[in-house]
């Protein structure tokens, strides 16, 4: 199953979350380098190479960004409206990990032409499964563009 | 009559006036004419007889000795009256004694008709014919005929019919006038008025009003009318505002639902996440990850009972000030400070509080909450700013007083100072709190009519949330509450 390490960028404000989300994804030895940003000002400035991280060498572009919707200081969807209108970034796959379930988000999301929309579950099992799958499915399976950083 | 109901108001009473006064006319100088006519006929009759009884009598001599050259001249006389046509004299054997007629045409003879009464008779070639019997010593010795042709009678019947023309033209003329002037009182109103209920039918416009010129029942008609306009424009409008405050408080309502249904899950799915990891930790006896995954439980469950009770809060803040009082702002910043006390304390925090702020009018319990929840953020959002303070006061700012908390901790970068009052808005999720805080304060301020927003802080660094409170008295209310000493620490 396994290739080279993938980058993942996580967009998750809520810490718990994030830790959750991340070592599922490596328990399954999917994720081999986690990128964890706490709000959407900080994923622009991740994807941009901005602020904190101007040096290319800490911001490797992302195989995949799993992207949170409510965040602090800059919306879950702003990020993704900027990512996908962004030619350098438009290309990677963003998957929104949320624990919104409101139509009018999913509708919203993929307008903006969100890749997947996935809800966070409740139980915990479902979770792991989720993830596993989701795990499986964007860095194993999927053929990704090889994006030059 | 049925023509005229489907007729504008002005053709209606255009034709209801001019048939009215023509038929006035017409029939009033028909029957004096009538009259007229019949009373000229009787005293051309009454001459007439007169004459013949003139003539009758003078005659007596000549038929009586038969000399018809007198009678003749006597008849000839009758030529100064041009009407009389033809006269005759019969002597008592019925032959013709003596005969005028006028001009020298003998077809003017009227023919006689069959029976004659001495009250005069119309012939078929419309002559009056009057026989007079000529009697001497009471005797009948002869008869007399006169035919007129009338001409009199005639005559002035034409000009009876001119002047009545004239009279009809005239009066016509007069209605004519009149109907204009009416339109203007009567039917110009009305006319207005059904315009006006068009356009409105048609367009919904019910800002329109009739022109109001006329006093009496018109006048009272176009005034109910614009009541009546005015009653359902404001009805409109209450009804517009209404559906309008519904459709916000439903929107907002919406939002609500939303973000309280996303951030209550929140603190759930870290729940049964960690209980998941906690029950996979027990069975590997991993001792160390076991109490993370403990603490990560009890840290979004207490999380939850925050949030609970915020919006608990929240929502009893409701959307209207309670009992409010004027006083002293400093009053209301000096009865919740103490319960500061411990939190401004273990940071350090050095208080400075205007002395001299002005009244205001206030629901008094809520502005403990706003003070309460400003004083507490800065403490919180501190940072590591080593001579912490807090300056509460008030700043002139035009004609309204502006109040302010104001900090040097961490502050908010500009981008993100509206964002901090919405509702689970947190810039930083590693401090605690539950995002509900800013929102409460805003909603009190507003139902107090005021507006909350932040700036820069004191110093180089920090932040000022600024507030007015439309219900305020003016700066210059000098307040007497002034033992305090502007520091507290």
């Amino acid at each position: 199953m396994m290739g080279e390490p993938l980058d993942i960028l996580l967009v998750e404000d809520n810490e718990s979350h994030a830790e959750l989300i991340m070592e599922n994804l490596q328990e399954h030895r999917i994720a081999n380098k986690m990128h964890l940003v706490q709000n959407g000002k900080d994923a622009l400035d991740y994807l941009f190479r901005e602020g904190a991280f101007s040096n290319p060498e800490d911001s490797p572009r992302p195989h995949i960004i799993l992207l949170d919707l409510r965040l602090p200081k800059v919306d879950g969807l702003d990020v993704l409206k900027k990512v996908k209108t962004e030619e350098s970034l438009s290309a990677i796959p963003v998957v929104i990990l949320t624990s919104s379930d409101a139509g009018k988000d999913i509708e919203r999301a993929y307008k903006l032409h969100a890749n997947s929309y996935l809800m966070k579950p409740v139980k915990f099992e479902d979770f792991t499964e989720m993830l596993k799958s989701l795990g499986f499915y964007w860095l194993a399976w999927n053929k990704n563009d090889k994006l030059h950083n | 009559m049925f023509i005229l109901r489907d007729m504008p108001i002005k053709r209606r009473v255009f034709w209801v006036i001019m048939v009215t006064s023509m038929l006035s006319v017409v029939v009033g100088s028909g029957i004096s004419m009538f009259f007229s006519v019949r009373y000229r006929r009787e005293s051309l009759r009454r001459d007439l007889t007169g004459l013949a009884e003139m003539i009758s009598d003078n005659c007596l001599v000549s038929l009586e000795y038969n000399i018809p050259e007198d009678t003749d001249k006597l008849l000839a006389s009758l030529k100064r009256r041009p009407s009389i046509t033809y006269a005759e004299i019969h002597d008592i054997r019925g032959n013709n004694f003596a005969n005028y007629h006028r001009g020298s045409n003998m077809n003017l003879v009227p023919k006689h008709d069959a029976e004659v009464t001495s009250d005069g008779h119309i012939t078929a070639d419309d002559h009056l014919h009057v026989w007079q019997p000529i009697i001497f010593e009471g005797k009948q010795i002869g008869d007399l005929h006169l035919f007129d042709d009338m001409s009199d009678v005639h005559q002035s019947f034409r000009r009876d019919i001119t002047i009545l023309s004239i009279v009809i033209v005239m009066v016509m003329t007069v209605a004519f006038a009149m109907t204009v002037s009416l339109h203007s009182l009567i039917s110009n109103p009305i006319a207005d008025l059904s315009g006006v209920a068009k356009r409105i039918s048609t367009d919904g416009d019910y800002s329109l009003r009739a022109e109001h010129r006329t006093g009496g029942d018109i006048g009272l008609l176009v005034g109910s009318f614009n009541n009546m306009l005015e009653y359902i424009e404001n009805a409109n409008r209450e009804q517009k505002s209404l559906v309008h405050e519904l459709e916000e408080k439903n929107i907002e309502l919406e939002r609500f639902t939303y973000t309280v249904s996303h951030d209550l899950k929140s603190p759930l799915i870290t729940i049964k996440g960690f209980v998941g990891q906690l029950r996979k930790h027990m069975q590997s006896g991993e001792q160390e990850r076991i109490d993370k995954d403990v603490n990560r439980v009890e840290f979004a469950a207490d999380k939850m009972i925050n949030l609970l009770k915020d919006l608990l809060e929240l929502s009893r803040v409701g959307r209207v000030a309670g009992d409010v009082q004027t006083l002293s702002f400093n009053d209301v910043v000096n009865h919740t400070l103490p319960q500061l006390e411990g939190v401004i304390q273990a940071r350090g925090v050095a208080m400075y509080i205007d002395d001299n702020m002005p009244n205001v009018t206030i629901d008094t319990m809520r502005f403990h909450e706003v003070i309460q929840n400003l004083v507490e953020n800065a403490v919180k959002f501190m940072g590591d700013q080593k001579k912490p303070k807090i300056s509460i006061g008030c700043r002139k700012d035009g004609e309204k007083n502006v109040f302010f908390v104001s900090d040097n901790g961490m502050g908010i970068e500009e981008d993100y100072r509206e964002k901090v009052f919405g509702l689970f808005e947190q810039l930083n999720q590693n401090i605690d709190g539950t995002g509900i805080g800013l929102t409460i304060v805003r909603r009190i301020v507003e139902i107090h009519g005021g507006s909350i927003w932040a700036e820069d802080g004191d110093d180089e660094s920090g932040v000022t949330f600024c507030f007015t409170v439309s219900l305020t008295d003016d700066l210059n209310n000098e307040n007497g509450d002034d033992n305090n000493d502007g520091r507290t620490t």
